[in-house]
């Protein structure tokens, strides 16, 4: 009995022993103790983002999948055929307008919230719960909408003077609609907690020192909810550029954008070179849209250390 | 109670010598809800020009919303506010000539400190040439010159609390509200700053109207001090006149240490040439102590004395009312210390350099010059 409590003690100590030389190993070689910090998260980085991106690009420069010679000509390709361009042209256009609508709407929503709402959580559980619908089925629904003979008809009817029958499934407009729709809560969220953090006594301070409701607003509530803008800006725009599903189910033949393009040179005719240098495209747009909106100094990546 | 007529002859004689900036006409605030709650009960008073005049009472008295209704956040139930001479009751706080000093400063983050004290004269269309001259003024009217293109997160607590002065400072107004602004500062760098803003106060000739909870501060420095309780005015006096006259027993308590006991008291001449055992009878009081009292009337009352105004003594025949006890506990301060003692009349606080054990006997002696008389059933209804 005796012996055997003797011997488990024993390997008690002689594992907390190797334990604390491990642990001491580990902190003198600042290498070591990095690495195991920082390692796992560089490993899935490396593995699911860097290494795809790479090889994606690799193959956008060849002339086979998975692997042909070296060659420019995709992006050639890209360049020269005027649909496609137009494509790209289309989609560019379509992301700002869709950027420059959601993030009006969106901070108007988020600005009612922060300032006026009683229940402030319970608009926001509104404004969350369409993510619990699918996304496809969310589209399947606008399209409901727009049909002819649709909601937004029988409304009009309801009008007596007007007997405007519009066209609205399989347009611009209605694309335009389905994209504002579908990021509008997502760049709602980071403008309402900028301006739900902004602390309220700068615009009395502001008010105090002069400034009437709109210069309050231009100088100092604008400024000081930028983070939140910016964000929103990224939010919208990212997805949008990529979109697939809504102007595939809302637009016509002439509403294509990129994520069409791209869909269908993987799924329909299997140009996996040309597909990649689409896709390198978007990763460009992506980097870019990423790189200016840290130059205006928008997103913290890394939280300062003195803040 | 007879610093009531005090209080409004002063006042008269001021008026004569200074201008009026402000005045608040029974101003009062009733916040609804489920419950009414009435935060500013009839408050009226004047603030002439250059003056450091104090808002002072417990938290929930009210302090705030006046300021706030003077600025013009918050609308009042019932009347008015004149600023120099002008009814700016209904003006928007943009259009109004006062500048506050918000409690956490509300300092704009996205400008520099140049930024910050130059927002309100650009908001008046004050030309880039002279605004810039005008920070510079003001920058060494706090002492932080050079200090222009910091930013604000760089600045430490005290140097905040500056640039937010200036920010009020700089666009003359004619009348600096500051609502608490020193409350997150240790009681010791509070007493400096309150010093620091007294001496920029007199140096620049504002008017400041200053909200704190920290009577000690206020009193220290200011011209007039405003006690409010509950909403309402209870006193409005000079530091002297709320410390020596206080109007009620709540200012009494509030405005410095006070013990209190109830106690009968029979209006005679005043002075008494004899030694009494304070437990023997009714004290003998002059006829100004409370209104409306005859001679050879008796009352219970309560009675009020400052620790420093009662003596620890061997009992004498030296006029006066003594009272015995023993000591029950001692709490030094530095060259004197206050001791408590269980007395007939409960404990009283006594302010003494002896140095005493606890449980010993001791003998208080009390002068009714330094008797304040309050009438019990009234003030403390």
């Amino acid at each position: 009995m005796s012996t055997a409590l003797d011997t488990t003690q024993r390997i008690q100590r002689s594992v907390q022993t190797y334990s604390d030389e491990f642990l001491q190993a580990v902190r003198k070689r600042r290498w070591l103790k990095m690495g195991l910090f920082v390692g796992p998260s560089m490993a899935i980085l490396v593995l699911f983002l860097v290494l795809p991106i790479s090889y994606m690009f690799l193959i956008s420069l060849s002339d086979a999948f998975p692997l042909g010679s070296l060659t420019l000509e995709n992006y050639l390709k890209l360049i020269q055929t005027e649909s496609y361009v137009r494509v790209i042209w289309r989609t560019s256009v379509l992301t700002v307008q869709t950027t420059i609508l959601v993030v009006l709407f969106a901070y108007a929503i988020a600005y009612g919230m922060a300032m006026f709402a009683k229940r402030a959580n319970l608009v926001l559980f509104f404004i969350i719960l369409p993510f619990w619908v699918n996304y496809l089925v969310r589209n399947f629904s606008l399209l409901v909408i727009f049909l002819d003979g649709g909601a937004i008809h029988q409304l009009l009817r309801l009008v007596p003077v007007i007997e405007l029958q519009p066209q609205l499934l399989f347009t611009r407009t209605a694309v335009l609609a389905g994209l504002v729709y579908s990021f509008l809560p997502v760049a709602i969220l980071p403008m309402y907690a900028s301006i739900a953090r902004m602390d309220k006594s700068l615009i009395m301070a502001a008010k105090d020192l002069g400034a009437d409701p709109i210069r309050t607003f231009l100088y100092v509530t604008l400024p000081n909810t930028k983070d939140g803008i910016l964000v929103a800006i990224l939010l919208s725009m990212i997805p949008t550029f990529g979109a697939f599903v809504t102007p595939a189910m809302l637009g016509g033949p002439n509403d294509r954008m990129i994520g069409q393009l791209i869909e269908y040179q993987f799924m329909r005719i299997y140009d996996v070179p040309f597909g990649s240098s689409l896709g390198v495209l978007t990763a460009t747009f992506v980097f870019l849209v990423l790189v200016v909106s840290t130059r205006l100094g928008g997103i913290p990546l890394i939280e300062d250390d003195d803040e | 109670m007879e610093s009531l007529e005090d209080q409004q002859s002063t006042a008269t004689e001021r008026r004569q010598t200074a201008e009026i900036v402000l005045e608040v006409q029974s101003l009062t605030k009733v916040f609804g809800g489920k419950q009414e709650v009435t935060a500013v009960d009839d408050v009226s008073f004047e603030v002439e020009e250059g003056e450091f005049l104090s808002i002072i009472g417990p938290s929930g008295s009210g302090k705030s919303t006046i300021l706030h209704i003077i600025a013009g956040f918050v609308e009042p139930t019932a009347g008015s506010v004149i600023l120099d001479g002008v009814d700016v009751t209904d003006t928007p706080p943009f259009d109004r000539a006062t500048n506050m000093m918000f409690q956490d400063l509300a300092l704009f983050p996205n400008y520099d400190v140049a930024g910050n004290i130059a927002f309100g004269l650009r908001q008046d269309g004050v030309p880039k040439a002279k605004r810039q001259e005008r920070v510079e003024e003001m920058l060494r009217v706090i002492e932080l010159e050079g200090y222009g293109d910091r930013k604000i997160d760089e600045l430490s607590g005290g140097e905040r609390q500056r640039v937010a002065l200036a920010r009020c400072l700089v666009k003359d107004p004619k009348v600096i509200l500051l609502d608490e602004p020193l409350a997150s500062l240790d009681r010791r760098l509070r007493q400096n700053m309150t010093t620091e803003l007294k001496r920029i106060q007199e140096r620049t000739g504002s008017t400041f109207l200053y909200v704190t909870h920290d009577q000690e501060v206020a009193l220290a420095v200011s011209d007039r001090t405003i006690v409010l309780k509950d909403g309402a005015i209870e006193q409005i006096g000079t530091s002297d006149d709320l410390y020596q006259k206080p109007a009620s027993r709540f200012v009494g308590d509030f405005v410095g240490d006070m013990n209190m006991f109830e106690h009968d008291i029979v209006v005679g001449d005043g002075a008494t040439q004899q030694s009494h055992r304070l437990t023997n009878g009714p004290i003998q009081v002059g006829p100004e102590s409370l209104n409306g009292l005859q001679r050879g009337e008796e009352k219970t009352v309560t009675i009020g004395v400052r620790p420093h105004h009662i003596e620890i003594v061997e009992e004498t025949d030296e006029p006066g009312y003594y009272l015995q006890g023993a000591v029950e506990s001692q709490t030094f301060h530095g060259k004197s210390s206050v001791v408590n003692v269980e007395t007939d009349k409960g404990v009283i606080a006594v302010e003494t350099t002896e140095r005493l054990d606890l449980g010993d006997a001791v003998t208080l002696r009390f002068t009714p010059s330094n008797f304040h008389v309050f009438d019990t059933e009234t003030t403390y209804a």
